[in-house]
């Protein structure tokens, strides 16, 4: 098969999850004998999105680049359908893009198109995160359009205003998401999709209605990206780590910090790290960790004791737990979206209830205070993402027969 | 007398501060290195990364802040730096590398792009007030379709 995967938000080194499980989707449809082409972006509007070499990469790749910035939803996609064009695809696979995705799935309407939602683009018009004053939201742009479009113009106020927009306001301008129209060109955009992947079976219940079919495909992770290692070794003071966007509320560092109070209460055997920008400040037990590359991350993990993924939001997926579970650490996740489908309570980690200290208290204790149970839950660990969250797995299992089925003249 | 050429490297609130400090040290090896960074920054990230550490008053400033913002200036403009980097392509960042008094001022990106400041002090403050107003229009007008023209059902 010709596969051309269109990522508007594409970066290798990645800047998140949505680029690690492209560039591993593509590589592996290119392992198993496909052509495939990944066609990203550059623009000058934003430092978020086309941070790649197209030479660097182990797949064709092509880099489209807006000096300007994105400004127009008609005219500027040009480049991008041209590039798709050259390739010839028997499918098109789109990836990350937000407020542009409808626009762009419209422009390729006369490919079989599968499309790939990696959070809830599409579904929230605040950011992808459908999660406002401190909970998820339960709204969604396809069912209640008008108070999502209040929403997301109302949060986008100051980016707007001060003429410094992030990706999330480039594309909210240049596709007009604002207008009434948008609603409808969604919709349209949704119908063109033979098949839509999504993380997990929430995100497939919102999709359902409005697209034809709904794949629930998890993510993977790399193994030897992030080898086992035993149990470090620290005597006086475990480590529990939280990697990710740390300031961001709703990945929920408070929780885990009022977790740590209560700990403290108790004990003053723990140091809790998270990533955060290095100017925090907590308690002597809290210690803010830089953002870093892919390899410190991964010496992160070999150095803690424990992961903590204590999300508040409906996380899609959770690349981080699957990231520390490879790397053999119990991992102890929030209740919640993927988490759910990643971490099997008691076996290969713990589970506590979403935004509950005290429960996540409880969980850590019992790591705290058992090494044999640390030992054990990493060790399984490992093993499940062995057996079921490798890419050639996910790329195997999932990806490629959908693809075959929905190219030109699949069955 | 020290004829290293001296460059800061201002923080703002961003993920690639330690990245920042590894490109000017790696690009300029011969270069006296410094640190403008907040009174909370930890010390310990900053070792073997840099020559010297410059701590602002506050952790951050906001345009209300005056006479802090012309304390900094003052500091920066004594120091003579011969370059002063600073993170992000704002307007704010740019008027205060404008204003430092430095011989010359640079933007480092977060996707590595490291590019001068051209504009000058007046430059950059028209630029500022037309971006603005130019967003605040844009604004008034998102807010008013988004008010008016309903989806319904």
């Amino acid at each position: 098969m010709r596969i051309a995967l269109v990522d508007l938000m594409f970066s290798w080194p990645p800047h998140g999850g949505a680029d690690v499980d492209a560039y591993h989707v593509a590589a592996g449809l290119q392992s198993r004998g496909h052509e495939v082409k990944l066609v990203g972006c550059w623009s000058a509007g934003t430092w978020e999105r086309g941070d790649f070499d197209p030479a660097a990469l182990p797949f064709t790749a092509a880099r489209v680049e807006f000096p300007q910035g994105i400004r127009y939803a008609g005219s500027d996609l040009d480049g991008i359908v041209r590039e798709v064009e050259l390739h010839r695809p028997d499918v098109v696979l789109v990836g990350d893009s937000f407020f542009l995705k409808p626009a762009l799935l419209l422009r390729l309407a006369g490919y079989p198109l599968v499309a790939r939602f990696y959070a809830h683009e599409v579904i929230c018009h605040k950011d992808i995160l459908r999660y406002r004053d401190g909970a998820p939201c339960r709204n969604s742009f396809l069912d209640t359009p008008d108070e999502c479009r209040a929403c997301g113009a109302e949060h986008q106020r100051a980016w707007i205003q001060t003429g410094h927009p992030l990706a999330w306001t480039e594309e909210y301008l240049a596709a007009g998401a604002f207008s009434p129209g948008y609603h409808a060109t969604t919709l349209n955009a949704l119908r063109e999709l033979r098949a839509a992947i999504v993380y997990n079976p929430m995100m497939r219940d919102l999709l359902a209605a409005h697209v034809r079919e709904v794949a629930v495909v998890p993510g993977a992770v790399d193994p030897e990206a992030f080898p086992y290692a035993p149990p470090p070794e620290h005597p006086d003071r475990k480590s529990i780590l939280m990697t990710g966007r740390g300031e961001d509320p709703a990945k929920g560092a408070d929780i885990l910090l009022a977790a740590g109070e209560i700990l403290a209460l108790e004990r003053d055997d723990f140091v809790i790290q998270i990533t955060m920008p290095e100017t925090t400040t907590g308690p002597a037990w809290f210690a803010a960790l830089p953002w870093c590359d892919h390899q410190t991350t991964r010496d992160r993990y070999h150095a803690a004791d424990i992961c903590v993924v204590p999300s508040i939001w409906d996380e899609p997926f959770g690349m981080v737990a699957l990231e520390a579970m490879a790397a053999g650490r119990p991992v102890c996740v929030s209740d919640t979206g993927g988490l759910r489908d990643t971490v099997e309570h008691g076996v290969s980690g713990l589970r506590f209830e979403r935004g509950n200290p005290r429960a996540l208290a409880d969980a850590l204790r019992r790591l705290l205070n058992d090494a044999a149970l640390r030992r054990t839950l990493g060790e399984a660990a490992r093993q499940r993402v062995e057996q079921q969250f490798t890419w050639d797995r996910i790329v195997g299992w999932n990806i490629e027969p959908l693809l075959r089925r929905c190219a030109r003249g699949g069955r | 007398m020290n004829t290293k050429p001296r460059i800061a490297a201002m923080y703002s609130r961003g993920t690639h501060y330690p990245r920042l400090l590894r490109f000017l040290r790696n690009e300029y090896p011969g270069c006296e290195l410094t640190a403008v960074v907040p009174p909370a920054y930890p010390e310990r990230l900053l070792e073997g990364q840099c020559d010297r550490i410059l701590r602002t008053e506050r952790e951050q400033y906001g345009l209300r802040d005056l006479r802090a913002i012309l304390t900094l200036l003052s500091t920066l403009r004594a120091e003579r730096f011969d370059a002063l980097v600073v993170m992000f392509n704002s307007v704010k960042l740019r008027l205060l590398a404008s204003g430092a008094g430095a011989a010359s001022a640079y933007v480092f990106t977060a996707d590595r792009r490291f590019f001068p400041v051209t504009l000058s002090l007046l430059g950059e403050a028209w630029d500022y007030l037309a971006r603005n107003l130019r967003g605040r229009i844009t604004y008034a007008y998102i807010a008013w379709v988004v008010k008016h023209q309903r989806v319904g059902k």
